[in-house]
């Protein structure tokens, strides 16, 4: 019988690697509603998660996490609310090739900014290797200017390690006494 | 405001496209159950358009001229019609909730619904819903694609030997020596609530660390368990001198390229070199950054002469670039350079410098995902970053060996992570510790770092 479920919300604007880090560590084959984009996003990538990406990490019989994907549109946000109720924490994930990545992360915390504050989050900056700038340094900075506490880490949405790492570091921020 | 308890208005989605239906149904089935429910055109009180779609306001024209009906309009742009609502984008729950009571001021009085039943106005708390179901997608929209083939890369790694990559794979998170519960009392003192009761015994990992691993270690932190306390520790032996030390130099060659806004290059025995390079972050060595041989340069005091700075010369730099281009699988970030040198040269040990008494905290994590890892690294960058407190504090909150602690003071003190402004410290917000879910956040470690039950 189940008797615990809890999420973890992975956001981010399209093509920067939400639906990629969910299937990486995802225990059944992530669900995914993609469909052609007719929009503007159809610039960044062919398909485009239309309302959001599903998978689960089960912990035995009693309990899962459930992993859940925004979709990268932005204009439809009052979703948001409706995903964090029940969230362990946020997992915000910005691509460094975007024209303003700045912008993408002012967004997207702005639209979580009470629940970053109530839980934690982690950003995970993904395409590092294709365009070296803005570097770490600048997220942190963006960061400490938009008074946000978070750990921000290059990753790679395919490495399973590297979003482990993502959720290591949202679990430990919100209790760094855990132990394994 | 909308009466919670009315029942929802019936309404019907007009020039929308399919993945924008389905995000509104996504609404209607969770938060805005009570608000709204879809239907067909002849039975919809309201319609709810999509002025952004292309041709929707001349469908909305021509479907209102027979059928007149109020509507509630979603654009960008505002829109001034009769018997309509403008809700502008980006959407959100309040402004679809108060588009809903406008709404129902413009419709007919017979078409005022009844109202329903307490139990029937409560919707239920929005939980996660069972795999494979989505939850809030409507049933009929849903269209799920199960992964049948491989993830579609987002980017192709560029110029690496496959075999070979840029930063090699930190060592796996460690089998930890700490499944003990800690002192609650220390625990207590750092702001953390004392550990949850014991869990039933699981598989904290399937195997502990590789001899390579608990050998690298040993490298990167020596093996001292002794304690030290904060009044003697200038006194102890377990300090190093970074003037003698290749990372003294790395760290001036630092310095000089960001101020010279140069590449900088180290030159080191045996014709090998280090070269900096400001400008993308990057470092070259001719030697492996994870190999013995340059272990050893760091671990050991180097003479006078054997490591010198060079400001390569516009020819030299031609070279330079060409080496750097046919041999990228030893270019770094330039902050592993910094970090796993630091290690190496600290080895468990204090920088004897650093006021090691004083409080810190931690402005930013470092990188971990491209950064060797050591034991407890995570737990000591989360602590750090929440709360101010010197080497000694962090090692006892945490109840670990002080050498994991003084490893990383070392490094991340060497990336100038650290904010030693006491007036910053008073003024630094503390976060409640989250702790009902000590338990659940365990098993999720275990479960991602190998063991666990599935």
């Amino acid at each position: 019988m189940i008797t615990s479920n809890k999420k973890i919300i992975f956001t981010g604007p399209v093509g920067a690697g939400k639906t990629t880090a969910i299937e990486t560590i995802s225990d059944i084959p992530a669900i995914t509603t993609d469909e052609y984009a007719s929009d503007m996003t159809k610039s960044r990538k062919p398909q485009t998660t239309v309302a959001m990406d599903y998978g689960l990490i089960n912990l035995g019989d009693a309990e899962r996490i459930h992993l859940y994907g925004t979709p990268g549109q932005e204009r439809f946000d009052f979703m948001w609310d409706i995903l964090t109720k029940g969230g362990i924490g946020l997992i915000l994930l910005l691509d460094n090739t975007r024209k303003d990545p700045l912008q993408d992360m002012r967004f997207y915390t702005n639209s979580f900014r009470e629940f970053i504050e109530q839980r934690q989050m982690v950003v995970g900056v993904t395409r590092m290797d294709l365009q070296r700038k803005p570097e770490l340094a600048d997220y942190r900075l963006w960061l400490e200017q938009l008074s946000l506490q978070a750990p921000v880490f290059e990753v790679d949405a395919r490495e399973r390690a590297d979003v482990i790492l993502l959720i290591q570091a949202l679990l430990y921020a919100l209790d760094p006494g855990v132990t394994t | 405001m909308l009466n919670p308890t009315t029942k929802p208005l019936n309404v019907a989605l007009l020039s929308i496209s399919a993945h924008n239906r389905a995000i509104l149904e996504f609404f209607f089935a969770g938060a805005g159950r009570q608000l709204f429910t879809t239907t067909d055109l002849p039975q919809a009180d309201a319609l709810i358009v999509d002025f952004d779609h292309p041709g929707a306001e001349q469908e909305w024209a021509e479907f209102t001229r027979t059928q007149p009906r109020p509507a509630i309009i979603l654009s960008i742009r505002e829109i001034s019609a009769p018997n309509t609502v403008w809700v502008p984008k980006p959407l959100t729950s309040q402004s679809l909730t108060n588009a809903a009571a406008r709404i129902r001021a413009l419709l007919p009085r017979n078409a005022a619904p009844p109202a329903p039943t307490r139990e029937e106005a409560v919707s239920p708390p929005l939980t996660a819903a069972p795999p494979g179901t989505p939850f809030g997608l409507g049933e009929h929209r849903r269209r799920t694609v199960p992964r049948t083939r491989q993830p579609q890369p987002l980017v192709s790694r560029s110029e690496e030997a496959p075999d070979a990559p840029i930063t090699p794979r930190p060592p796996a998170p460690p089998k930890t020596t700490d499944t003990a519960p800690s002192p609650s009392a220390r625990l207590e003192e750092a702001g953390l609530s004392p550990p949850a009761p014991a869990e039933k015994p699981a598989p904290a990992r399937d195997s502990g660390p590789s001899p390579e691993e608990a050998q690298r270690w040993q490298q990167l932190c020596g093996t001292e368990e002794g304690q030290i306390s904060i009044r003697t520790w200038h006194e102890s032996a377990r300090l190093f001198t970074p003037e003698n030390y290749l990372l003294n130099t790395i760290l001036e060659a630092l310095k000089l390229a960001r101020q010279s806004r140069q590449h900088t290059q180290i030159r080191l025995p045996h014709n090998d070199f280090i070269l900096l390079m400001p400008d993308v972050s990057l470092v070259y060595l001719t030697l492996d950054l994870y190999s013995e041989p340059f272990t050893r340069l760091c671990e050991s005091p180097i003479q006078k002469g054997d490591a010198r700075l060079h400001l390569p010369s516009t020819q030299e730099m031609a070279q330079l670039a060409e080496q750097v281009r046919s041999d990228a699988r030893h270019t770094h970030d330039l902050e592993a350079l910094v970090w796993t040198s630091s290690l190496i040269t600290s080895h468990g040990r204090l920088n004897r410098n650093t006021d090691a008494g004083k409080p810190l905290y931690l402005r930013a994590w470092p990188n971990l995902t491209r950064l060797e890892q050591f034991p407890h690294v995570l737990r000591i960058a989360a602590i750090w970053s929440q709360k101010p407190g010197n080497v000694f504090d962090v090692a006892q909150w945490l109840d670990i060996p002080q050498r994991y602690v003084f490893a990383f003071h070392t490094a991340a003190n060497a990336l100038g992570l650290f904010v030693a402004d006491q007036d910053k410290i008073q003024q630094r917000r503390e976060k409640p510790v989250e702790q009902k879910n000590r338990g659940l956040f365990s098993r999720l470690l275990r479960r991602l770092l190998g063991g666990g039950r599935k």
